[in-house]
């Protein structure tokens, strides 16, 4: 018998949550410094975040970026299949021990069917050749189907 | 069995499902820049406010962007900025940024200052969004990649 009220929480008669329509969430966290250059560096070591065609994506990024030495720019994007910079925010790291606080937000367009499924990552890299360090990085997808 | 008072939406088998419906929806603008020559006070979207909520429904603004001067201004001051979120034409929130000298033109790195805002509207109802910056000495503060996602919510 099925009783009021206890839709999404038992498993016996409402097996799982339906993906179709719903909004999901994902998020990541990586407390671990990732080293920055020239060459864009993913700042979830080597993971991404999927998402299939007719969805559009939120991303939500927080972290710390600082500088081993001197002044430097630093571009951290948002990037589709590893190919496509969907958005960059550009960042002054001051000086070196002078940790900058950043965050970011973006919505991705409706995804296409080029790609089943699509991966997203959120990465960074420096205007100069520089050593710096990314930390503490914390992400939350948001995944909205149309 | 009958319907009973009280579950619509909460069961599969009496009411079906709003299937395909996402519980929320969502409009986010991105504009790249750099635009010069910020007055005040001067929209960050491209194209003016944007229409959000409705009736039954909560906005979440967020945004991120950056401030700073133009690397090839002669004599640039610090500037302490107003960044706000307006409804209808009138300020709601903000934040401020302080914008410092960018040093040498075409020699010194120019700067940029980050920023980002979260907020809730209060109350359910259909506002015109809009997002502005106030420089505090100068209308020649620039700003860059400015990213704005709006959500709205029911309540």
């Amino acid at each position: 018998m099925k009783i009021a009220g206890l839709k999404g929480r038992s498993p016996e008669t409402y097996p799982s949550p339906r993906a179709n329509g719903l909004v999901t969430t994902n998020s990541e966290v990586n407390t671990n410094p990732v080293a920055l250059t020239m060459t864009q560096a993913n700042l979830f070591g080597a993971g991404s975040f999927g998402a299939v065609p007719g969805d559009k994506v939120i991303i939500a990024y927080s972290g710390v970026i600082s500088a081993v030495s001197g002044s430097i720019l630093v571009d951290v994007s948002v990037v589709l299949d590893n190919a496509v910079t969907l958005y960059t925010l550009q960042l002054e790291v001051k000086a070196a021990t002078v940790p900058l606080p950043f965050s970011l937000v973006f919505e991705t367009p409706v995804l296409d069917d080029t790609l089943d499924p699509h991966a997203i990552t959120v990465v960074a890299s420096t205007e100069s050749g520089t050593a710096t360090v990314a930390a503490n990085g914390s992400v939350i997808i948001i995944i909205i189907p149309s | 069995m009958g319907k009973i008072a009280g579950i619509r939406d909460r069961s599969f088998e009496t009411y079906g499902e709003k299937s395909g419906q996402p519980t929320i929806s969502t409009q986010s603008v991105v504009r790249a820049g750099p635009f010069t020559n910020v007055v005040t006070p001067f929209s960050l979207l491209p194209s003016g406010p944007i229409e959000a909520g409705g009736s039954g429904g909560r906005i979440i603004v967020m945004v991120s962007g950056q401030l700073q001067w133009p690397n090839t201004m002669e004599t640039p001051a610090p500037s302490t900025c107003t960044v706000g979120i307006y409804l209808d034409g009138t300020l709601n929130y903000s934040i401020q940024a302080f914008v410092p000298i960018g040093g040498i033109p075409n020699v010194d790195l120019p700067q940029p200052v980050s920023f980002s805002l979260y907020w809730e509207t209060a109350t359910a109802g259909a506002h015109e969004v809009d997002v502005k910056v106030t420089p505090g000495v100068s209308t020649d503060i620039y700003a860059a990649n400015v990213s704005v996602v709006l959500i709205t919510t029911p309540v």
